[in-house]
């Protein structure tokens, strides 16, 4: 991998600040590092080298005059179910092939306002549900991105962007991340913005981030809410909940009992507990409404593009349109009880420690576990990912922490703790890839 | 359908494949049938826990969406 596509945005924003490089060197490498390993990974799915030549001329153009922002030059891909002003959203969905955005999303101009460099736009599942997209695993082009950021979550280990946007509305940033080996982020529901981004389930979609580092999720998101870092606090207090771990494959069991070990060494305080409620009956929650709301989402557009849909999004909206109002207010009733059982449990804590999946990247024909990462899409709850391990096939293992509501700086904080205790795993070497 | 604690698995996805079956027919519902019966199971799992008259409101029961108690 090349100096600069090797860089974290940290390091990329300091070098551009102090004039070690200009953006257009950073743009040049990235556009020629995705020409190079893009025909392989399929990362992208719209890439304008002209575009990208021309907002990084603009931005060296703004350094010479004194401007120094934030996320100056740094390399972005935009799951292709966002806004970028010129690009078509086209959402894995063929008669959106042509529906060129007017105007960015607003986390997207907010990134730009940052200074970020917006690459292109990445590979999703159509509509960012279940059926796969044509994105490869980065450590073995055998296995699945997941989904539905697949795109994103493999351009960020890959070295195809520093940093990247998708979405969650099941488990789709953090499976990815955890898949392709990226750190991958989801905020407190609410956070980012959701104006500009194609919706799936309104109550459930969620934008979060892919980096390499925790840092530099900690510059983003801090630099996205004007939020400003906090320090972490005492020793940090971690339940390890066990029930995750008895669904889990043997190799990923090992690998987080191996992680619970490692922080209680570097002297954090890890309790194995159970969450206070049936896990089952919460993921029946998270897919009744789900469901619903996705059929409430695609019913029309299904019955005026019925061959365009893929197997799996359609038969998830034909069926959500079958189940009754009463089971859907029901469970919302469910939901809200669910959030003030969890809100009790959190607070005696810093965060919660699970797997991010149950296994390691299964086979390309599907996107993998998503039961793990929905109890903090149900409720609204921050999580981030960090692949800390390698699984006896040399594919990444990740690490789940999930924060209380709105401690969004806390649990990146902490996840900065853990990382320093349980190093991340490396970038794949691209020149090795195996099929 | 019903909404009580003691309806079963077989009931809803019976109603589930009846409905199914004036929407999209029964070749569809045919195919239809593995999801139809994962829906059905999270239905039952969800309308065995009862909830007292007065216990939670959805959060979408009201207009700022924070629901009414």
């Amino acid at each position: 991998m090349n100096d600069i596509t090797s860089l974290t945005a940290g390091d990329i924003v300091r070098q551009i600040h102090n004039r070690e490089r200009s953006v257009a060197e950073v743009a040049d490498a990235f556009l020629a590092r995705i020409e190079r390993f893009d025909p392989v990974i399929t990362a992208y799915e719209n890439v304008n080298p002209e575009m990208v030549r021309a907002d990084a001329a603009w931005l060296d153009g703004r350094l010479a005059a004194g401007a120094r922002f934030p996320l100056h030059g740094v390399p972005v891909g935009v799951k292709d179910i966002i806004d970028v002003a010129g690009m078509p959203t086209i959402a894995g969905f063929e008669p959106y092939r042509n529906a060129i955005a007017r105007q960015d999303a607003a986390i997207v101009a907010a990134l730009r306002s940052a200074g970020a460099l917006i690459l292109g736009k990445t590979h999703t599942t159509q509509f960012a549900v279940g059926d796969p997209a044509p994105t490869r695993n980065p450590w073995n082009l055998a296995r699945s991105p997941a989904g539905s950021s697949a795109g994103s979550g493999a351009a960020v280990p890959a070295g195809l962007a520093t940093l990247a946007l998708g979405s969650q509305t099941a488990g789709s940033m953090l499976r990815p991340a955890a898949f392709n080996g990226s750190v991958g982020f989801k905020p407190t529901f609410g956070w980012f913005p959701l104006d500009g981004v194609t919706p799936l389930a309104w109550s459930l979609d969620h934008l979060g981030l892919y980096a390499p580092t925790v840092d530099d999720i900690s510059l983003t998101f801090n630099t996205l809410t004007g939020s400003t870092p906090v320090a972490p606090g005492a020793p940090a207090r971690i339940a390890l909940l066990t029930e995750f771990i008895e669904m889990s494959s043997s190799d990923v069991a090992t690998h987080i009992q191996d992680v619970a070990d490692r922080l209680r060494s570097a002297g954090m305080h890890v309790d194995e507990t159970t969450l206070p409620f049936e896990f089952d009956h919460l993921a029946a929650v998270h897919q009744l409404i789900m469901s619903s709301e996705m059929a409430a989402v695609h019913s029309a557009n299904l019955e005026q593009h019925r061959d365009a849909y893929g197997p799996r999004i359609r038969a998830g909206i034909e069926t959500g349109t079958l189940i009754p109002a009463t089971y859907v207010l029901h469970a919302q009733r469910h939901r809200k009880l669910l959030a003030q059982q969890m809100a009790e449990f959190i607070a005696g804590y810093d965060a919660l420690l699970i797997p991010t999946v149950s296994t390691e990247a299964c086979d390309r024909e599907e996107t993998g576990d998503r039961r793990f990462q929905v109890p903090a899409t149900l409720l609204g709850l921050p999580a981030i990912s960090l692949p800390t391990a390698l699984s006896s096939n040399g594919l990444p293992l990740a690490t789940q922490l999930i924060g209380a509501r709105g401690r969004d700086r806390e649990l990146l904080a902490l996840a900065q703790c853990v990382v320093e205790a349980v190093p991340l795993i490396g970038r794949p070497d691209l020149e090795q890839l195996r099929s | 359908m019903k909404l009580t604690g003691t309806i079963t698995v077989d009931e809803i996805s019976a109603a589930l494949r009846e409905q199914s079956e004036r929407s999209y027919g029964s070749e569809r519902t045919a195919e239809l049938a593995a999801t139809i019966d994962a829906t059905a199971a999270a239905m039952a799992r969800i309308a065995a826990k009862e909830l007292a008259l007065r216990e939670a409101s959805p959060e979408i029961s009201s207009p700022d969406g924070r629901g009414s108690r």
